[in-house]
């Protein structure tokens, strides 16, 4: 269980701290203050020797360069790692690091640029320079305790390009055990894929009937959910990709493709299928009320409160809802003693995140004092 | 709750009343909650405007810059002065030891906290104790009959607590027989029933800016 985090030189935060973490935390704040790049910078210390984190924020955040599209050039998928640092930019020394302050044993990552040396890796750098006009002046170096990982070579944009990025994971993962990822739950939830493979190791578990569970929450009346794959065969053929991949029956009706309900079905969706298949893990969802009605809040967060503490999950959401935020004061201890629970508001240009215990979610819910 | 960074919480309606009539005459009031100087809030007693834990939360509110109390002193003006005290403590401040007379403004962690004891920082009483002070002079002889009306009133058996209320029914007695009579204290300052301009006045208004930066 992370209890703090100290977040230095990543996107807006020079140095920022996050203290009295409990099992739930909710981050709130204005936008753009940071509530998202707390759940990546979780997310990149929770994978620390799993590299897909980094992409995975990159990507989903379309910080790409713009590239040139060369003909005869094969086109490679590269995303843009200025953005990632404080004050986007790319020189040699740049960097951030990331730690969990008062965990035993301790957590760490620092990501920092070092100038580019060929014989350090050099299967990387070949791949780099055979479609790179010239070398590349710097890498990316990943320094995680008690673990090698080799700088991994930019293009000279200051780009991490596809194939060379996958090739170091590829490395990474034949040399040492992977850490499981963060489960990051976006606004949008996650792609059917995701979900079904997430439903995979679920199928037939007392968890699916967790999920049925919370899908009531929302429509009392359904009694089953299934995968179905049929949609992603046609995925590549005008089909989206964003919603559909299952079935569910109400009762006395006929089963109904899952885009037939609502937003708040697919989001309850995804919410309880990583809460019922996580353990002993991390499970970050931004935004977290999205498409959801106030009336739903109270159950929900009752659902996440009782699975991650069974399954010792760690969960931190963001959110910019009155009813969100009052909905979790119904779960919280009156008992100033209570640490399972916090609000944490983010503000720009604070070192530190403005703490709210449970007894104090409480006091502001019942005296309608404005913590967002 | 209100986008209004300032906000100021007080025992009961009339005080509210009172310093909305009071201000309004020196700085203007527009009725937006959000536009007005300050976001008054009703707590109904002083236990609870000094509620400690309430008040640890509430100096965490987004967007709040300045926070001021209105209380009462009451019969113990030590005994108030010894919690709010107690109160700045709580919250990670080192207040004076004795109460500034022209009110207590501290600021803690970035954001202001402001204290004012009724009537005048330092004596025992309410907020009828400094309307009292308002009554202009040439009002008088009307205020030591109204005085002397309620003493009178008190041998009637007239069921008001001649102990904690006698101040509160003496001000009242004296607005009932007003033009237009019976104003709350409040628009008896709107309506200049009562002085805007008094030194104890002056001295409560200068304390309001100053907390909340007019």
């Amino acid at each position: 269980m992370i209890h703090s985090i100290r977040i230095m030189g990543y996107r807006a935060f020079h140095d920022f701290s996050v203290r009295g973490l409990g099992r739930i935390n909710l981050l709130v704040g204005k936008n753009n203050t940071g509530k998202s790049s707390v759940l990546e910078a979780l997310s990149l210390l929770w994978g620390s020797t799993n590299l897909s984190a980094l992409w995975q924020i990159l990507s989903r955040r379309g910080e790409q360069p713009v590239v040139d599209i060369q003909p005869g050039r094969p086109i490679q998928p590269e995303v843009d790692v200025a953005h990632i640092f404080t004050g986007h930019q790319v020189r040699i020394g740049t960097g951030f690091s990331i730690s969990a302050t008062n965990e035993k044993p301790g957590r760490s990552i620092k990501y920092h640029l070092v100038e580019a040396k060929p014989e350090e890796n050099p299967t990387l750098f070949g791949m780099l320079t055979s479609q790179e006009p010239v070398g590349s002046p710097m890498a990316l170096a990943i320094t995680v305790p008690g673990v090698h990982i080799p700088p991994i070579p930019l293009t000279q944009r200051g780009s991490l390009r596809n194939d060379v990025y996958n090739q170091a994971f590829n490395m990474m993962r034949a040399s040492h055990p992977q850490d499981e990822t963060a489960q990051y739950i976006t606004p949008e939830s996650l792609q059917i894929q995701q979900l079904h493979q997430l439903w995979n190791e679920i199928t037939l578990k007392p968890e699916e009937d967790r999920v049925v569970q919370a899908l009531k929450f929302i429509d009392p009346t359904i009694e089953r959910i299934a995968p179905v794959t049929s949609q992603l065969i046609f995925g590549g053929f005008g089909y989206s990709n964003i919603r559909g991949g299952f079935l569910v029956r109400r009762k006395d009706e006929e089963r109904l493709p899952i885009g037939s309900f609502g937003d708040g079905i697919w989001r309850m969706l995804a919410l309880a299928v990583v809460l019922s298949r996580t353990r002993n893990g991390l499970i970050l969802i931004d935004e977290i009320d999205t498409g959801l009605h106030h009336t739903v809040m109270t159950k929900m967060w009752k659902f996440i409160n009782d699975v991650s503490k069974e399954f010792n999950t760690q969960v931190f959401a963001t959110t910019h809802s009155y009813d969100c935020v009052h909905a979790l004061a119904a779960i919280c201890s009156e008992s100033e003693d209570a640490r399972d629970i916090s609000i944490q508001r983010i503000e720009a240009d604070k070192k530190e995140a403005i703490p709210f215990s449970e007894s104090e979610i409480k006091i502001a819910a019942r005296q309608h004092i404005e913590i967002r | 709750m209100s986008a209004n960074p300032n906000h100021l919480l007080v025992e009961d309606q009339d005080t509210c009343g009172a310093v909305i009539g009071l201000m309004r005459q020196h700085i203007g009031w527009p009725d937006s909650r959000d536009e007005c100087p300050a976001f008054i809030e009703v707590r109904g007693s002083s236990g609870a405007v000094l509620n400690k834990k309430f008040l640890s939360v509430k100096m965490k509110e987004s967007g709040l810059a300045s926070l001021g109390l209105i209380v009462d002193a009451d019969t113990d003006f030590l005994a108030r002065w010894d919690t709010v005290k107690d109160v700045c403590r709580y919250l990670g401040s080192v207040p004076p030891e004795i109460c500034p007379d022209d009110g207590l403004i501290l600021d803690i962690g970035g954001k202001k906290l402001g204290v004012w004891i009724m009537p005048d920082n330092k004596s025992q009483g309410m907020l009828e104790n400094f309307c009292h002070t308002l009554v202009p002079p040439e009002a008088k002889p009307l205020w030591e009959f109204a005085r002397k009306c309620v003493e009178k009133a008190g041998t009637k058996k007239a069921p008001y607590n001649k102990e904690f209320h006698t101040d509160k029914a003496h001000i009242h007695t004296w607005l009932a027989w007003q033009d237009p009579p019976g104003e709350r204290m409040g628009a008896a300052i709107t309506k200049k029933i009562l002085l805007r301009g008094s030194d104890s006045a002056q001295c409560f208004v200068c304390w309001f800016k100053t907390l909340f930066d007019i």
